[in-house]
């Protein structure tokens, strides 16, 4: 056993490497029914390997653990794209309420009319927030709602007897999840080209439309943060082709009671509850990416849908409904997490959240456009794209900047993405941050541009005072090592 | 198994993406499900294979000669019915056709019943919630996903490595990225970019809490304590529990075939503030499909026979 360097030295053994033969964090009660016989020993296991554990020993694994990590409550977080703000904790113990917590998804609907209700009630919410009455909560994350989205097109289509259109057409800006949602949904992806201020290329968008148009994906605002200034003329172009026009949602934290998406014309979206309606995003989920639809697509809307009737609140299956995506009514703890923050705010007051979330991300542009170049120079929706191109030339990469960031207690910024914009730095502060705390970000990218310069082995090595420096992920994808074994 | 993904989004969806892996790895289109599944694997894998030019075989458990181009055989042990299937027969079955085998388990079985691992099988998909998940009416959950390491380059979702940092540091990065969307787009194994963490966190620690010892414990007593009622309701008059299709063991849910209508004797026990089983009457004349688990004492097994004695004494 070697000696620790001291305080601050945190034991890094997995769990499986603390186990002793027959330590217990935890005695299930003795049965209290007459033995059962077994059945035959050949359908039986031997043994399992499972750690072996105190309580203690649980806690402080998983507790140091936590404190291993940067995180919203914790740090300022400004990834670009994901709206990292913050979860009000009251969301959390409203959620564990036990009539919320420990109703089973397939109990009579007499005994869960409060469920029920509570999510018809988030449904119409989010319809009038987007102007897209038609709502189904079931889809699981974001990436879902947009595989549902494009299945509703699809059968849309259909239904018209115009199944030839296979083609989505998508920006060459857009988050993978775009073109991987539209293959999986059988469509081919034609890429449209953004012009030199980030917007849709018109033009462009013009020659691609065609008789095999099924739909048009766009970020709306704009993946760069931008708000596209053509999307009435966009909208129309698509429509005019008999295509439909797709929103992703991701950015919806910049447009709540400003703009409703079914007055651009948009004709189906999801929500990522989880950025924009503040249900934490758990280290990468659970999501819920309610689909949302005009009211000539609701028919197709993925199982279940609630509903008020006579004889209370149900839920159904919409009459063309492209059927089950998963196994039951959607995320519903984050779904009455999301209808906490929407009543504690009112709709009207979620204004002030886009609002703020767009002063901010314009005051943080304002206070580096000197320094940093910009994606577009303009003013910015809610979030701003910088581009390292000038620091690159003087030797040090978005990357680089990230990791240094890290240094000042600063979460990185989306890196390198949108793939168009060369060494991006994609900066999110949300409507939660202080003045302060922008302050302050803007004040440390400023001296990190100082220490090119002055000390620019102090970037090439950051971070420094995280639990690890750079990892070696070249030789984690040559020899993947995936599970404990006891030689590893 | 020999390697794990960080999650799915519940048991539906990762059983759905491991049919379509296993027509990625075998290039072939026609995937065998069980008819003993629940009926909400093969509809969520019917969403998710729709535009993939995929066709979905019901097969039969008992059936012992399969078609030369199925992409594998997808069964669910224990199924519907509560049953365990003979998984390694049907592997094997699989095999020979050069098809794969996808097992959809439940976890908290595997603390008694011999592994998936041990008969060969490719992938193994489960939903996580019994393990410490509130029911929540449904979610979120989170999918466990598990295969043979030879796969793993058609595995969907996030997928955890070990390595280490430039002072030669332990340390945690996601891997093998190129299966996934932000790089491979519309040719990415999937679409998800989520792990469901926060909710396999809460399956990590359970299962750490519980352990080697008691994760045997908790199968033992949801078995114990189900068998307990399924002879305690076989005794009743008019109740019988329906013996085994597959002629193998059942785990902690199983068939009760009633007197009358499960939706009328149901709403009888909603009277007395009793949940029943579950109305399965559109697969099994006058089914009820019933589950007990740790949480249910003997006090609430007898409460709940005695009803169902009475109400069915008065059908």
């Amino acid at each position: 056993m070697t000696i620790g360097t001291g305080v601050g030295e945190t034991d890094r053994r997995l769990l499986m490497d603390r186990s002793v033969p027959g330590r217990k964090a935890f005695s299930l009660p003795e049965s209290d029914v007459p033995a059962q016989e077994l059945p035959d020993s050949s359908l039986l296991r031997d043994d399992i390997e499972l750690p072996e554990v105190s309580q203690l020993d649980v806690i402080r694994y998983f507790s140091v653990l936590s404190q291993l990590n940067f995180s919203i409550d914790t740090n300022f977080y400004p990834l670009g794209s994901c709206t990292m703000k913050y979860n009000p904790k009251i969301n959390d113990e409203l959620a564990s309420l036990p009539g919320l917590a420990d109703i089973h998804p397939l109990q009579p609907g007499s005994t869960v009319q409060g469920a029920i209700r509570l999510l018809k009630n988030l449904q119409d919410d989010l319809g009038e927030i987007t102007g897209l009455p038609g709502v189904s909560l079931a889809p699981l994350a974001g990436a879902q709602g947009e595989y549902s989205g494009l299945l509703i097109a699809r059968a849309y289509h259909q239904a018209l007897h115009d199944a030839e259109r296979t083609v989505a057409i998508i920006p060459d800006s857009a988050h993978g999840t775009n073109p991987a949602s539209a293959a999986m949904a059988g469509l081919e992806v034609v890429t449209v080209r953004s012009d030199d201020q980030g917007n849709v290329d018109v033009e462009n968008l013009r020659e691609l439309v065609d008789s095999r148009t099924a739909v048009f994906m766009l970020t709306i605002p704009s993946i760069l943060g931008l708000f596209e200034p053509n999307i009435l003329e966009i909208t129309k172009i698509i429509h005019d082709a008999g295509g439909l026009v797709y929103a992703d949602g991701a950015n919806l934290n910049a447009l709540l009671w400003l703009v409703k998406l079914g007055d651009l014309g948009v004709d189906i979206c999801h929500s990522n509850l989880h950025k924009t309606f503040s249900t934490p995003h758990g280290g990468g989920g659970p999501g819920s990416g309610p689909v949302l639809v005009s009211a000539e697509l609701a028919g197709f809307l993925p199982k279940p849908v609630a509903e008020k009737t006579d004889a209370g609140y149900v839920l159904t299956t919409p009459v063309n409904s492209i059927g089950a995506i998963n196994g039951f009514h959607g995320s519903f703890s984050i779904a009455a997490r999301a209808y906490a923050y929407i009543k504690a705010l009112g709709i009207e007051g979620l204004r002030s959240v886009s609002e703020n979330a767009i002063i901010g991300a314009n005051y943080i542009q304002a206070g580096l456009r000197d320094r940093y170049n910009l994606a577009a120079d303009r003013y910015c929706m809610h979030e701003t794209v910088l581009s390292a191109s000038r620091q690159k030339k003087r030797g040090v990469s978005g990357l680089d900047i990230a990791k240094r960031l890290l240094d000042f207690g600063i979460h990185a910024p989306t890196m390198y993405f949108p793939l168009i914009v060369e060494e991006a730095l994609m900066v999110e502060p949300t409507e939660s941050e202080s003045k302060e705390t922008l302050d302050h970000f803007i004040a440390v990218m400023r001296q990190i541009d100082d220490e090119i310069d002055s000390a620019p082995e102090l970037i090439h090595d950051a971070p420094h005072d995280l639990p690890v420096t750079r990892l070696d992920e070249a030789t984690a994808a040559r020899r993947p090592v995936l599970r404990w074994s006891p030689d590893e | 198994m020999e390697v794990a993904n960080a999650g799915m989004y519940d048991g539906p969806t990762a059983f759905a993406e491991a049919c379509l892996m296993a027509a990625r790895i075998t290039r072939r289109t026609r995937i065998g499900v069980l008819s003993t599944a629940d009926a909400r694997l093969p509809e969520t894998l019917a969403a998710y294979s729709k535009y993939q030019d995929i066709e979905i075989i019901e097969i039969d458990p008992g059936t012992t000669d399969i078609a030369d181009d199925l992409a594998c055989i997808a069964i669910q042990s224990p199924n519907f019915f509560g049953e365990i299937e003979d998984v390694g027969r049907l592997a094997r079955m699989a095999h020979e056709k050069g098809a794969l085998s996808i097992v959809h388990v439940n976890p908290t079985a595997l603390g008694l019943f011999r592994p998936p691992g041990d008969f060969d099988v490719d992938i193994v998909t489960a939903e996580g919630q019994p393990l410490g998940v509130p029911l929540a009416f449904g979610g979120p959950y989170v999918g466990l996903f598990a295969c043979k390491k030879a796969h793993i380059r058609q595995m969907p979702g996030r997928i955890i490595g070990q390595t280490t940092d430039t002072r030669g540091r332990t340390g945690y990065v996601l891997t093998l990225q190129t299966r996934e969307q932000h790089i491979r787009r519309e040719r990415a194994t999937s679409n998800i970019c989520t792990s469901t963490q926060l909710i396999g966190l809460m399956v990590t620690v359970f299962v750490a809490t519980l352990g080697k010892q008691g994760m045997k414990d908790l199968a033992k007593l949801c078995y114990q304590k189900a068998h307990y009622t399924a002879a305690e309701i076989d005794r009743l008059n008019g109740f019988t529990v329906e013996p085994s299709e597959s002629g193998t063991a059942y785990f902690h849910e199983f068939v009760v075939r009633c007197p009358g209508s499960p939706a009328a004797i149901n709403a009888a026990l909603l009277e007395r503030k009793i949940i029943g089983g579950l109305d399965i009457s559109d697969r099994v004349d006058n089914g009820m499909l019933v589950c007990v688990t740790e949480t249910n004492s003997k006090a609430d097994i007898d409460g709940f026979v005695a009803a169902l004695g009475e109400i069915g004494a008065a059908q």
